[in-house]
């Protein structure tokens, strides 16, 4: 038992990189028994890149933690009884099925609830789980390309010009609203210690991205007086500063009052063009009269100097690089686990420090490895079990 | 009905965007937030513009439902009012860099002092170890030392941040604060005891870019920008249809694949080896994409939305903030809404959760220093009578 969130039982029969919401609870420590489909989570064939035993980066990421139940229930009674019982001793189901596939499956709030009144369901869709869309199919590129940022990608041009638009590589809709439905099932379980009260939490990727864009649908309450975010993408690609060796992003976020300094420093102050007050440097044309400064430095001399004059700045990072950056292996954010077939492979750490009960970075699980030992918990005979599997309804890996 | 957090008591110590909608997530789940600004105030609530009143839409936008209150930690007075306060908090966010709080006698040991079951969560640019402690940080400098903007824009471009307005990595450390804060108060219920929980932008960053730095850690090479694409899914990008407008179509699951097929007149690729699997098809991309665009340009892009969704293949189209607005699934479950406040009308994003039983809501959104005066006369009743007892 360790992690704040220790004991809580979670179903999850969610796929893809959406899966990332039940791998919160596990790495808090939740015992998260992820039921796939015999040939596996549709993520396990996202890549390359795989492992050398076949394994995505993509389902990895998303899925430390977790117990693997191989199980058939899509396809026969048998096998959605199992499911159905695993769910019945449950505090938590989490589902990624669209609104129809769960009419199809029976796999509803209320049929579930029926026999398990303290039940937390997440209903966790791209659209919602009802509405004239809710059957809408989406993947994260959908999501991006209805809510997401891609207008605030690429040159300028591109939205003029018929060039196709952009996304952000990092599947946000799916990752974003993984969090979002991680705190909506952290909320209902807090709501439930008091009086064991179950409920439905619905989380949707559109929502969610809607959401985290809340500040610019603000400004726009009166968009005949404003224009600011919406010519944000007017702008020129947001690509750091080219120095000798490398890229960096620097500025003075935010506080200019050293900036005179700086100035000085650079050997900029008696230009005329930086007389104006309040500089916004992050914005303006200066920016690029002050990055030429650097371009004979190496990064590491740029961030120093910027650095020791009162601004801030970091390496614009690969992933690469970001493994070699002494800051978030300061922070612990560069980790690895032992996995059982593929051995030490590297890993992004948790982003949370916790000084009472600290989460624990999982393993992401084999396909069914942990079959067995989930239904023996669960109360199923050994007869049953080897019943199961000599139909194919389940499958246990060997390692 | 109250929203799940109905009950719980919140300090809120931060300032800026990242902070203050952290604490907004809590309020808008029923939490009773009280938002504490030095007497400088917020800077956000200054700039940038538009303003309703006076006072920045984004301001208001990050500080729904919460009551916000003035006080300054270095005067006597106001500092035994924030310790009276946090005697009976459960919960207290800030988001200042270290030391800003230890100097002004409200850390997290000087509250658990006073409060052993006190949830402090702490947010800062970076974490609390390391080279960059200290320093400053705002979205894009999180976008960039996490990789995030590595795997963004054209094939073969170097990368690129979100430019101005996207702050999409400011709002994700929001989300990360306030699940470490729901985690913590979830721990508190099984252990009686509150703790102190940490996080940073930078490392909200990381790992929000986990699954494209696994396949770093995984094959030893960086994934790359891949314009509409993505290196590791194929079909997934948009295809420009005969009116000149793109349409987005993926095929990430096995059965959409053998929909997107059919619905496209190629069932005879269903079979095909080169395409067997996303694991082919990602290999034989160029191949794949060659044949999907000649029969993408055959019809407009949407059209292609309504025929390919009718197949169940996830397709859509490439809309703007005009299009969101008045899309009918945003308007059937309310993901925008008007909020009616004394500075004037607000469209703001609805909560994002849909709770059946303890649902979230938006109901006002306060001023700079709205709440203070009313406050203090609550307080110097309580601090009165504490004196007296």
């Amino acid at each position: 038992m360790t992690g704040p969130m220790p004991n809580v039982r979670v179903v999850d029969i969610s796929e893809g990189y959406e899966s990332y919401a039940a791998m919160i609870l596990a790495e808090f420590g939740a015992d998260v028994v992820k039921v796939e489909p015999i040939e596996g989570d549709y993520s396990r064939q996202l890549g390359s890149p795989f492992t050398k035993s076949g394994e995505s980066a993509a389902f990895m990421s998303v899925n430390r933690g977790k117990r693997s139940l191989a199980l058939d229930w899509r396809n026969n009674e048998a096998a959605r009884a199992v499911l159905l019982r695993l769910i019945s001793q449950a505090d938590v189901f989490i589902s990624t099925l669209y609104p129809d596939e769960t009419e199809q499956y029976g796999l509803d709030y209320d049929t579930l609830r029926a026999n398990n009144r303290g039940l937390v369901y997440l209903a966790f869709t791209p659209m919602g789980d009802h509405g004239p869309d809710a059957n809408f199919r989406a993947s994260d590129l959908e999501i991006q390309a209805m809510f997401g940022h891609w207008r605030y990608l690429g040159e300028p041009k591109f939205h003029f010009t018929g060039e196709p638009p952009l996304r952000l590589g990092v599947p946000i809709g799916a990752m974003n609203s993984s969090v979002f439905a991680f705190q909506g099932v952290a909320a209902a379980l807090i709501r439930r210690q008091k009086d064991g009260m179950g409920q439905k939490v619905g989380v949707s990727e559109a929502g969610s991205i809607i959401a985290m864009k809340n500040i610019q649908f603000a400004a726009e309450s009166e968009p005949d007086e404003y224009e600011g975010h919406n010519v944000g993408h007017l702008r020129p690609p947001a690509r750091g500063t080219q120095v000798k060796d490398q890229t960096i992003y620097w500025g003075f976020s935010g506080n200019d009052a050293g900036m005179p300094d700086f100035l000085k420093a650079l050997g900029l102050d008696t230009d005329p063009r930086f007389k104006a007050n309040a500089i916004r440097i992050e914005m303006g044309d200066l920016k690029v009269v002050m990055d030429e400064k650097f371009v004979d430095m190496t990064g590491a001399e740029a961030m120093e100097f910027i650095r020791g004059h009162g601004g801030a700045a970091v390496a614009v990072n690969t992933f690469e690089s970001a493994a070699r950056d002494a800051q978030p292996i300061a922070m612990g954010m560069v980790q690895q686990f032992e996995h059982p077939v593929d051995g030490t492979i590297g890993t992004t750490g948790i982003p949370w420090w916790f000084s009472e009960t600290p989460p624990t970075l999982g393993v992401p699980p084999v396909l069914g490895q942990h079959t067995n030992e989930v239904l023996t918990e669960l109360g199923l005979p050994e007869s049953e079990i080897a019943g199961l599997a000599s139909r194919g309804l389940i499958a246990q890996a060997k390692l | 009905m109250p929203g799940p957090l109905e009950g719980i008591k919140v300090l809120d110590f931060t300032h800026w965007g990242v902070g203050p909608w952290s604490a907004a997530l809590l309020a808008e789940m029923g939490a009773d937030v009280l938002k504490i600004e030095p007497p400088d105030g917020d800077w956000i609530s200054r700039q940038p513009p538009p303003y309703k009143q006076g006072i920045t839409t984004t301001y208001f936008a990050c500080n729904p439902n919460k009551r916000i209150v003035t006080l300054d930690p270095h005067q006597e007075r106001d500092h035994a009012v924030i310790m009276r306060l946090a005697t009976n908090a459960d919960v207290i966010v800030e988001n200042r860099r270290p030391g800003y709080m230890t100097r002004r006698g409200i850390d997290y040991d000087a509250i658990k002092a006073i409060n052993p079951g006190i949830v402090y969560c702490s947010s800062s640019g970076y974490g609390y170890e390391g080279p960059l402690r200290d320093q400053a940080s705002s979205d894009p400098f999180g976008s960039s030392i996490s990789g995030f903007a590595s795997v963004n824009g054209p094939v073969g471009g170097p990368g690129e941040g979100l430019k101005g307005g996207g702050a999409h990595i400011d709002f994700s450390t929001s989300i990360y604060i306030a699940s470490a804060i729901l985690a913590a108060l979830y721990s508190r219920g099984v252990t009686g005891h509150g703790q102190w929980v940490q996080t940073s932008q930078m490392q909200a960053a990381m790992a929000l870019s986990g699954p494209r730095a696994q396949e770093f850690y995984v094959s030893g090479k960086n994934p790359q920008p891949m314009g509409s694409g993505v290196d590791n899914i194929a079909p997934s990008r948009a295809y420009l249809g005969s009116d000149g407008k793109f349409v987005a179509v993926s095929a990430t699951r096995p059965v959409e694949w053998i929909n997107l097929c059919n619905a496209l007149g190629l069932s005879q690729l269903i079979n095909d080896p080169r395409f067997q699997n996303n694991a082919a098809r990602v290999q034989a991309r160029a191949e794949l994409d060659a044949l999907i665009e000649v029969e993408i340009a055959k019809r407009p892009a949407a059209e292609w939305v309504t025929f390919l969704q009718d197949a169940k293949v996830p397709a859509a189209p490439f809309l703007i903030h005009n299009d969101v607005r008045i899309h009918r699934q945003v308007k059937a479950l309310k993901m925008l809404q008007w909020v009616d406040t004394p500075h004037g009308e607000l469209r703001l994003a609805s909560p994002p959760w849909e709770f059946s039983e303890t649902p979230a809501f938006i109901t006002d959104v306060h001023k700079p220093n709205q709440d203070t005066a009313a406050l203090l006369a609550e307080m110097e009743d309580v601090l009165a009578a504490e004196s007296r007892s």
